[in-house]
């Protein structure tokens, strides 16, 4: 019973996911009254259906949903989803919701189609232990909080060039002002600060007793401390030196492609100990 | 059948309008005076765009003719031409009141103020007691019209004043003006409106300059601001996160130079300049500055424009969900002065059905009577129903349901009397 559920769920989130965000594509650049009716409806029951998605493999397979990288980018798609979802219902901004909702349904997809194909299912068993299983999972909200920062910062640049340029066109019909775009990135980025903080504390406990190949200078961590280095200095300047606006959200923009680089390049060509794809 | 009578801005100049427009006291005495001697039902909408009667005449003799000739009576000491006066009657009557809820028909397209104003004449009728089932019918569909309106379509959407979009483009830069600081340069009336439009949107510190010291006073003392003297302003810049512009100088009074150097000062914390002035006030180049949006008339226009635009592409939409609701209206009021010919109609198709029924009976076995009852209730069923259906519809040729009822009647023979005594008792 429980397979079937899962597996209903397995077929039919990355369709809901697509058809989500259709319905917010569609309404960020026309003005569809189906899609603007219906489009919170549809965030909604994506993510119940992702919920209960989380619950139903979590309780097939016994174990956190961060074992694979299948289950991580599902993850991720599920934290950017559930955050988005709870801004929309607290602010009624639906304008970002192309965005973000774009963004959580690439790394659906990814999880469901590229990676269903590979031996997904077969789970490290160092990923199942207690401790690297917080590690992963607070890494990955720290990550979520960092894709969301850089979503935000994207639309800040898109904002600020339609207000600039006084071509007023979807942006400015939909997305909200500069200054809640800006306040959005830095928040999200702290939040993903926090987590990942407390993520490589948990991983500088953890990983060192679990791995006999341990190395401080493995070129994931070190790509991590990097990550890590970029986002202390740019909440640093933003609550220290008061720096905002366009640069702010650049450093932001910027950390996030670092995370990407050291989530693939680092992660598949170069890391040792610390690689699981 | 209902009317609609009355001035609004396709049909009369201002001038016509302002001398017909009502107050409260005027549409209640009116309502109370002439409620069962003029009408059975009525209301009037009255705003500074339009003065409209609608009614549910007492008898066939009151015509929109008369009703015009009611409102004109209104203002027998300054007479107002008949050739100002619109007429709608019945599914128009019905459909323009829709219309003006949605606000399609407003002079400033999409101004939904226009149904809070549309809600408060549906308030005075109830207190003069010229509401009845019909209008409350009436009101409702239009206020769902309105509201469908509002939810489903974009027509609403967008500002298209330059007033309005000047603030709707400081929305899209800070998220809360309350707590921004806005200089206004000059003292004219382009800048007295933009003063007084920020604090209705909830500006807090207001700030004036002028060439002249004494104008800027004059105005800061009007809108609770401060006042700045000229030669002082250029140094100041760097405290405000809006500017607006709006004096009468020849040349550029805002400068590349102060406004770079205010960004400095600000640590490049978003500047809004708005240039609402002819010839310029602000040195383009301006907008070159980082986190600086210099914005001119045709830059705000354009915006404008662009509303206009989109708000125009909504009005299909509109008369769609208008015509939706002038159907569901009229399917009901229909029935009204259908139900008793429905009935009627019913009865007579059943006791032929049972006639023929009886006649064969005796040939019918035992099992098969229930079976035969069922066929020929089914098929005098799928008869009847086209006609149930259509004669309820709704009129779009002017013509009236009661001579679609009668042809039923003359068609089937129904008797007379009994129709009219059902006819009263359904509309009372």
């Amino acid at each position: 019973m429980l397979h079937i559920a899962n597996s209903i769920a397995e077929v039919l989130l990355p369709i809901a996911y697509v058809l989500t965000a259709y319905m917010y594509a569609v309404s960020f650049f026309s003005d569809d009254s189906f899609s603007r009716r219906y489009r919170s409806y549809a965030l909604v029951a994506t993510t119940v259906l992702h919920f209960f998605y989380v619950g139903f493999h979590t309780s097939e397979y016994g174990r956190c949903m961060v074992t694979t990288p299948f289950e991580i980018m599902s993850l991720i798609a599920f934290t950017l989803i559930l955050t988005y979802t709870i801004i929309e219902f607290r602010s009624g901004e639906k304008g970002a919701g192309f965005f973000i909702i774009t963004l959580a349904m690439l790394f659906e997809l990814t999880s469901a189609v590229v990676l269903k194909f590979t031996d997904a299912y077969d789970a490290n068993p160092v990923l199942s232990h207690m401790g690297i299983g917080i590690h992963v999972t607070l890494a990955v909200f720290g990550y979520a909080g960092f894709a969301l920062s850089a979503m935000h910062g994207v639309m800040y640049l898109l904002m600020y060039r339609e207000l600039k340029r006084g071509s007023f066109g979807s942006a400015y019909r939909n997305l909200p002002s500069l200054e809640a775009l800006e306040s959005m990135s830095v928040l999200a980025s702290l939040v993903g600060f926090v987590f990942l903080t407390a993520s490589m504390i948990v991983g500088v406990i953890w990983l060192p007793r679990m791995f006999t190949d341990f190395s401080w200078f493995d070129p994931k961590l070190l790509s991590t401390a990097l990550v890590w280095l970029l986002y202390l200095g740019m909440i640093t300047a933003r609550y220290g030196m008061r720096v905002g606006g366009r640069r702010i959200v650049l450093l932001s923009i910027g950390g996030f492609a670092a995370v990407v680089l050291s989530l693939t390049v680092v992660n598949v060509f170069l890391s040792d100990f610390h690689r699981f794809l | 059948m209902i009317y609609a009578v009355g001035v609004n801005h396709h049909s009369a100049p201002v001038a016509v309008r302002e001398r017909l427009h009502l107050s409260d006291d005027e549409i209640t005495a009116f309502l109370r005076e002439n409620k069962g001697k003029l009408f059975r039902e009525a209301s009037i909408v009255s705003t500074c765009n339009r003065t409209e009667f609608y009614a549910l005449p007492m008898s066939s003799e009151v015509d929109g003719d008369v009703l015009i000739q009611e409102l004109r009576n209104l203002r027998s000491s300054d007479p107002i031409g008949e050739e100002h006066f619109f007429r709608f009657m019945s599914c128009g009557a019905v459909s323009h009141l829709f219309k003006v809820a949605s606000a399609v028909d407003s002079q400033i397209l999409g101004d939904m103020q226009i149904l809070a104003q549309v809600k408060h004449s549906y308030e005075l009728a109830l207190l003069a007691g010229s509401i009845g089932n019909v209008f409350n019918h009436l009101y409702m569909g239009a206020f769902h019209t309105g509201k469908r309106v509002r939810n489903e379509t974009a027509v609403g959407i967008g500002a298209v004043s330059v007033s309005f979009a000047a603030v709707e483009l400081a929305r899209k830069i800070f998220s809360d003006l309350r707590d921004k600081h806005v200089l206004i340069v000059g003292s004219g009336e382009t800048a007295a409106l933009a003063a007084r439009h920020l604090l209705d949107k909830g500006v807090d510190r207001l700030s004036v300059t002028s060439r002249t010291y004494d104008n800027a006073v004059a105005l800061a003392d009007q809108n609770r601001a401060r006042a700045i003297r000229f030669e002082n302003y250029a140094n100041l810049i760097h405290e405000f996160d809006i500017v607006v512009s709006a004096t009468s100088s020849p040349t550029p009074v805002v400068t590349h130079d102060a406004v770079k150097h205010a960004m400095k000062k600000r640590q490049n914390r978003p500047l809004l300049i708005l240039d609402l002035a002819v010839p310029r006030d602000v040195e383009p180049r301006v907008n070159d500055l980082p986190n600086v949006f210099l914005r001119d008339l045709d830059s705000i226009q354009s915006i404008i424009d662009q509303n206009i635009v989109q708000r125009r592409a909504e009005i299909p939409r509109v008369n769609a969900i208008a015509t939706e609701e002038v159907v569901n209206f009229f399917v009901w009021y229909n029935t009204l002065e259908a139900t008793p010919t429905i009935q009627q109609l019913r009865e007579k198709f059943e006791q032929v059905r049972a006639a023929e029924v009886d006649k064969f009976r005796n040939r019918i076995e035992g099992n098969s009577l229930d079976a035969v009852e069922l066929l020929t209730r089914r098929i005098v069923n799928k008869l009847l129903h086209p006609a149930m259906v259509s004669i309820r519809k709704p009129l779009y040729d002017g013509g009236e349901i009661s001579t679609r009822i009668q042809v039923v009647r003359d068609l089937f023979d129904l008797e007379a009397g009994c129709h009219d005594a059902m006819k009263d008792n359904g509309q009372e």
